[in-house]
């Protein structure tokens, strides 16, 4: 079993997305560098999917093509489209309660907020 | 020919006291012989004029407000421009009340963006921009309350907040050349921390209705072929309308098209190009 995984790693090198990305800055793990992926290929599809959706809502155009264009929309991946992506924190890689001014979750915004990184928070009192 | 001579003499002289080591004598005479030889330049009437004007401008005592007329270390009076600095920012009267700009300065500290809205005033006078304000904007309070530890616990929470305070400047009766000189010295000069936004205005001649009517009917593009390849063609600087026009024209599309409809496309995208 092991000889034919070798056979096939040498054949061909192991992909951990369908297309080349770059790597983001900050906090990196599995769930943010797959969080990035879809974000780059969101952008990258961003104009493709316009256009697809520009043609299947025009009532000007053939119903043939709007239908046409409506198939095409559908058989894009799901990594293409912008509801994959999700908020997560730029300095631990979670994805609950994140605070969205600052783009960290509740701990590291505390721990931040505390230090002074964020200008003009404080401590609460009133 | 007369310098020549002049130097000859010169010469001689200087060699002579050389001699007798009596060179001051010798160069008030060297003086006046130099002297016989040239005219006295006349002044004309405008170069004396304007010799008249620095004189004058030498005698200017500018005005102070205080009891205190020298400035102490530099033996200067304080001028007039530089001591309106403890006073109050001087206004423009606000004579037709055109609504032209609206500067508003945001900060999360309230101590540098008093003297950011004080400094907008006073360049407004100095620009002669009529001005009023500060107008104080109501302080916006964002708070947060967090979960103390990082993994259960909910009942420890702490408590942040932040303060946006804000100023607005408003600014009448301008031209929106003068606002923009404005807007560069305010860029210029800005200050850490502080925020700026400005909302200017422009007044539209009367009969701006009929102007309206002339527009194109936007509900027409999505009913005629022709119309939407018009739109497409005019917003043809915008990536989504090429890459509709391109894919109009591949042949996955182009074969739900009649011949006509596709040489219509063609033609249209050809234009474009």
């Amino acid at each position: 079993m092991s000889e034919v995984l070798k056979i096939v790693k040498a054949s061909k090198p192991m992909k951990r997305f369908p297309q080349p990305v770059s790597i983001p800055t900050g906090f990196l793990n599995t769930r943010v560098l797959r969080d990035n992926f879809k974000r780059q290929m969101a952008a990258q599809y961003e104009v493709t999917t316009k256009a697809l959706k520009f043609i299947a809502r025009n009532a000007a155009l053939p119903q043939k093509v709007r239908i046409e264009a409506q198939v095409q929309l559908t058989a894009l991946p799901n990594f293409t489209r912008m509801n994959q992506v999700r908020d997560r924190c730029v300095e631990s890689g979670t994805s609950k309660k994140i605070i969205k001014p600052f783009r960290v979750s509740r701990y590291q915004f505390r721990l931040m907020a505390r230090d002074g990184e964020f200008p003009g928070v404080k401590k609460g009192v009133w | 020919m007369l310098t020549a001579s002049c130097l000859r003499t010169a010469r001689r002289q200087f060699s002579l006291s050389a001699r007798k080591l009596n060179i001051n004598k010798q160069l008030d005479e060297l003086a006046a012989l130099k002297l016989q030889g040239s005219k006295v330049p006349t002044v004309d009437s405008v170069k004396a004029e304007k010799s008249r004007l620095v004189d004058a401008f030498g005698q200017y005592e500018p005005q102070v407000l205080t009891t205190e007329e020298v400035l102490p270390g530099s033996s200067r009076p304080l001028p007039i421009n530089a001591e309106l600095n403890y006073y109050a920012p001087l206004k423009h009267e606000v004579k037709h009340g055109h609504l032209k700009a609206e500067i508003v300065f945001k900060a999360f500290e309230p101590a540098n963006l008093e003297f950011i809205a004080d400094f907008a005033l006073r360049v407004a006078y100095y620009l002669g921009l009529p001005a009023t304000g500060p107008l104080p904007l109501r302080k916006r309070t964002e708070r947060w309350t967090v979960i103390k530890s990082p993994f259960v616990h909910a009942k420890t929470k702490e408590n942040f907040e932040r303060h946006t305070h804000g100023r607005k400047i408003k600014i009448w009766d301008a031209d929106n050349e003068v606002i923009d000189i404005m807007l560069s010295v305010l860029q210029k000069h800005s200050m850490w921390g502080v925020g700026m936004k400005c909302n200017m205005y422009v007044q539209e001649p009367l009969g701006m209705g009929k102007a309206m009517q002339k527009l194109s009917d936007n509900a027409k593009q999505v009913s005629d072929l022709s119309s939407t390849l018009d739109t497409l063609h005019e917003e043809s600087d915008s990536p989504v309308a090429q890459k509709v026009v391109e894919l109009l024209k591949d042949p996955l599309f182009a074969q739900h098209l009649t011949s006509e409809q596709l040489e219509q496309v063609q033609q249209k995208a050809s234009n474009s190009d």
